[in-house]
């Protein structure tokens, strides 16, 4: 696909919100995840403009916003320049119950864990997308679920049973 | 499956979809900062290897320029050309065996870097940053326990170590600066591989026991405002990008030399009424591994044709940190 300002716009009116969300979710900071996906979305720009061929924006963006959240480096300096333009605190709204026990039982998880657990269950991506995501083969992604799905379950207090169904999330 | 469902749920209440208003305003004005930055790039580059070219045909033609006649049994021409020593950090992954080397620690290791100093009076000594070789031979780098050692009385022996560093991804050897004027030197491990350089400080110390080596943190009572918590390890960088600069200078004063560390923005960006805000944090270091915080400062400059007047020292501490940039 072409990536022009048409596809940009659209891109940030369906895709974008819920991808900083998720990107947010596996570096947990906000301002690192925004920085991320636009320059993400900003190569992807680049490289269309240069003649290089995108199959799925979506895709390619998430892929990419991942790989750059990963530097510590990164996180640091975004959220330094975040500050500096935003003329707000660098924490919004308070966070809600459910982000923060999701924030902790993510937190727990290895990095790998927490990419495929936020790529699954926030995004809602198919074991097939994930893996092409995170480039993975879909194997591994399947092991790394079940392992996160695991451990969110017994930090988030949810059971995979009717009993555990019952009681509902802490 | 209910686990599933349950987990979809909850994310759904945990995220928090972003605003995309002015988020495309935003990626024009980042492209354009991000071409600016490419011209100026690519103008520097043309005028270093215009620079370069220059230097190799001068540096050719005296190499092989035509030499007087000599007499018989006397040997030929040396070459001109000399390297000078550095002591910049010789990464030597390709040199060292899969099955690691030995420096002195009880264990082979691998990856190895290094840099020269004098870790005690007149004695030249050696530091290096290596990994542990693991059960299956080297680990791929970053995977691997990675350690500091020195060598002390210049046998070529691990003298003191410490270790396991805490690297993103991975750590090697820096520069061995003599940051409080004693004369021996202090050690800048490289500990963040970036565009950038992260650096962490460490100290030798000399005592009956033998040498005693680790990381240099924040006395108290530290500056919190800041982020350096009394304890903290200091995180210092060097270099930038096109907008932001970090500097590493000593400075001698009457009290002794410091170590100063000046984090710089250029706003806006790509102006010419462009402005350095900097920040700049003057370390005292201690004799206890320990580095007080004597001054934090905030200033501003013009931006100019030249280095900004933090920029000046491209030497740290008499210890080289490669080209110069005068």
């Amino acid at each position: 696909m072409r990536v022009d300002e048409v596809a940009i716009r659209e891109f940030l009116h369906t895709a974008y919100p819920r991808l900083v969300a998720a990107v947010a979710l596996t570096s947990g900071s906000r301002p690192a995840a925004e920085d991320a996906v636009q320059e993400a979305l900003l190569r992807a720009w680049e490289r269309s403009e240069k003649g290089e061929e995108i199959d799925s924006l979506e895709g390619w963006v998430t892929t990419v916003a991942l790989n750059l959240v990963r530097s510590g480096l990164r996180r640091m300096r975004s959220e330094r320049r975040a500050r500096a333009r935003l003329h707000r605190p660098a924490l919004g709204e308070p966070p809600t119950a459910d982000r923060i026990d999701v924030d902790r039982a993510l937190a727990a998880l290895p990095r790998r864990e927490r990419e495929v657990a936020v790529l699954r269950y926030y995004l809602q991506m198919s074991t097939r997308e994930v893996a092409s995501a995170l480039e993975l083969d879909e194997g591994t992604v399947k092991s790394t679920l079940f392992r996160a799905r695991a451990a969110l379950g017994a930090a988030l207090g949810i059971g995979d049973n009717e009993e555990a169904n019952d009681r509902g999330p802490r | 499956m209910a686990l599933d469902e349950r987990l979809r749920r909850t994310f759904e209440g945990a995220g928090e979809p972003a605003d995309p208003s002015g988020v495309y305003e935003d990626l024009i004005r980042r492209r354009e900062r991000r071409r600016l930055a490419r011209r100026l790039t690519l103008g520097g580059v043309s005028v270093a290897v215009i620079a370069a070219c220059i230097v190799g045909v001068v540096i050719l033609s005296r190499v092989f320029a035509p030499t007087e006649p000599r007499p018989a049994g006397v040997g030929g021409v040396e070459p001109s050309v000399q390297v000078e020593p550095s002591v910049q950090p010789e990464p030597t992954p390709a040199d060292v065996p899969p099955t690691g080397k030995d420096i002195g620690l009880g264990f082979p290791v691998c990856d190895v870097t290094k840099v020269a100093g004098l870790f005690a009076p007149g004695v030249d000594g050696t530091a290096w940053v290596a990994t542990k070789t693991g059960d299956l031979g080297c680990p791929s780098l970053g995977d691997g326990m990675q350690v500091l050692a020195v060598d002390v009385s210049g046998d070529g022996v691990a003298d003191t170590s410490f270790g396991p560093l805490q690297c993103d991804p991975w750590c090697s050897a820096f520069a061995a600066p003599d940051v409080d004027g004693d004369g021996t030197d202090e050690l800048l491990i490289q500990n963040i591989q970036f565009s950038i350089v992260g650096l962490k400080l460490f100290e030798v110390q000399l005592g009956d026991g033998g040498a005693a080596l680790g990381p240099v943190t924040v006395a108290p009572p530290g500056y919190p405002r800041g982020g350096l918590e009394p304890g903290a390890e200091p995180q210092l960088w060097l270099g930038g990008d096109a907008f932001d600069v970090d500097t590493l200078r000593c400075e001698d004063s009457p009290e002794g030399r410091v170590l100063i560390h000046t984090t710089a923005t250029e706003d806006p960006p790509d102006s010419t009424d462009a402005v350095w805000r900097a920040t700049e944090t003057t370390y005292s270091l201690n004799n206890d591994f320990t580095a007080s915080i004597v001054q934090v400062r905030k200033f501003t400059e013009p931006v100019g044709p030249g280095p900004p007047s933090f920029q000046s020292g491209e030497t740290l501490c008499g210890s080289n940190l490669g080209p110069s940039q005068s």
